[in-house]
């Protein structure tokens, strides 16, 4: 259809391949489980495919990103994300803490904590990942996710204190089990 | 990563954040599957606003209305909310210009595609009594839940209905999106189609393609999954009354439109526009 086409379809290849890895990073935190994540960041970059004529000439397309991201997750995953993440043991979330100098031990760590994301209600858990992973502004958690700054503080702050109720969390950090 | 530029809070959560970035490192990245989104947009593209079987039902029940509320070449029209201004005629942005695309008769039963184009709002008043129209008329767009979404888009559904004369008008939406201004033109070999089981019932395989082309497009062949095709020539508009498959120009619509229909037994396959002027 012309050089303007083309144009466009070689900035969409360039975005999709250069925001894959961290689109990847912040859908495993809200999915909890790899095919979901691929699942949601295909699904996700493919309604931005559609809208990319307007969304790449925008001044923020990270900001639509998100928007659609947060969207489809709330969409699709909310109701199946205890599933996903249901503890494999019976262990659930109580564990000894573990050697921090151990592979397997940090695995589990990390399972831990995507355990107790798992627990957190929807709202919470994105609120939490877009504030303390995408290192979001409170403002600017408050679009992606369609809400007030007030829900985003509330939910953020509930997620981080059920969080921290996770044994031996600050432990994790402390003894050096998360670099 | 940003800072924080609101509040300093993440100083004293600074540890979840080390903790996710680190929860993260479970995940295996790969090669992101740029053509498989491609494909997957286009497909989206494509079926935009397709509307599920469910939705078919409700939209039906509307168009039962509309054969009281009357059609082009019926006993009425459609009138507009009475608190709109509009500053266009009523008759351009609250009627749809509606065009046969394709007739025919399989197993003695009439069926037909039609198209609903209807006029670009300019402004939210506009668009508000172009929304309440189309709720008349049964083509309210699946994905528009405000008349903002309406302005400044020229919004079309086809429909295919089957029956006798009476239940003509007992038609499911198939394919439905909206012309913008800012769209790039299509010419050449560029085709877009959408593809449905022809009856409603007791048939999962998709018969039925219903595409556009630009208005250079000569010909499309449909290519079977059996591998046999059906050319589709342009014809003149006054031809529409034929029950051959055409490419056809509908009224307010910026590109030309093909209906297909595959063999019984066999489903679509491709749709390629094979000769151009």
């Amino acid at each position: 259809m012309g050089d303007r086409k083309e144009a466009r379809d070689a900035e969409f290849q360039s975005f999709v391949i250069g925001r894959w890895p961290r689109l990847m990073r912040t859908a495993f935190l809200l999915t909890g489980e790899q095919h979901a994540a691929e699942d949601l960041v295909q699904s996700t970059l493919e309604q931005v495919y559609v809208a990319w004529r307007r969304v790449g000439a925008a001044d923020d397309p990270e900001a639509y990103v998100r928007r659609v991201m947060i969207n489809a997750h709330a969409r699709k995953h909310r109701r199946k994300l205890r599933e996903f993440l249901a503890p494999k043991d019976d262990s659930g979330l109580v564990r000894e803490i573990a050697d921090t100098g151990d592979r397997i031990a940090q695995a589990e760590d990390r399972g831990a904590l995507l355990t107790a994301l798992a627990q957190l209600p929807p709202r919470q858990r994105e609120a939490v990942v877009l504030r303390y992973w995408e290192d979001l502004t409170e403002t600017q958690t408050a679009e992606a996710m369609g809400c007030s700054v007030g829900s985003v503080k509330s939910n953020a702050a509930k997620g981080i204190a059920k969080l921290r109720a996770i044994p031996g969390l600050a432990d994790m950090v402390t003894q050096g089990g998360r670099k | 990563m940003s800072a924080d530029r609101e509040t300093n809070h993440d100083m004293t959560n600074s540890d979840i954040t080390l903790l996710l970035a680190d929860a993260t490192d479970e995940v295996e990245i790969g090669t992101a599957p740029y053509e498989a989104v491609v494909r997957g947009g286009r497909r989206r593209k494509a079926r935009r606003w397709a509307v599920a079987a469910a939705t078919a039902l409700v939209i039906a029940g509307s168009s039962a209305t509309l054969a009281v509320a009357g059609l082009p070449g019926g006993s009425g029209t459609v009138t507009p909310p009475a608190t709109q201004a509009p500053t266009a005629t009523r008759a351009d942005l609250y009627t749809p210009q509606r065009t046969t695309l394709a007739t025919g008769v399989e197993d003695g039963k009439e069926w037909r595609v039609t198209i609903d184009v209807w006029a670009t709002p300019r402004n939210e008043v506009e668009a508000a009594g172009q929304l309440e129209a189309m709720g008349e008329y049964g083509d309210v767009p699946s994905g528009v839940t405000k008349a903002s979404e309406l302005i400044g888009k020229s919004s079309y559904v086809t429909f295919f209905s089957d029956g006798d004369g009476a239940d003509r008008d007992n038609r499911r939406p198939v394919y439905e999106d909206a012309f913008e201004a800012t769209d790039d033109p299509m010419k050449g070999a560029d085709v877009q189609s959408a593809a449905i089981p022809f009856r409603t019932t007791n048939e999962h395989v998709q018969r039925l393609v219903i595409g556009m082309v630009g208005k250079d497009a000569e010909q499309v062949t449909c290519t079977w999954r059996n591998g046999t095709k059906t050319k589709v020539d342009r014809l003149g508009t006054t031809d529409i009354n034929s029950d051959q498959p055409a490419i056809r120009p509908a009224d307010g619509s910026p590109v030309d439109w093909f209906v297909c229909l595959a063999p019984k037994g066999t489903g679509y396959g491709t749709a390629d526009v094979t000769a151009v002027r």
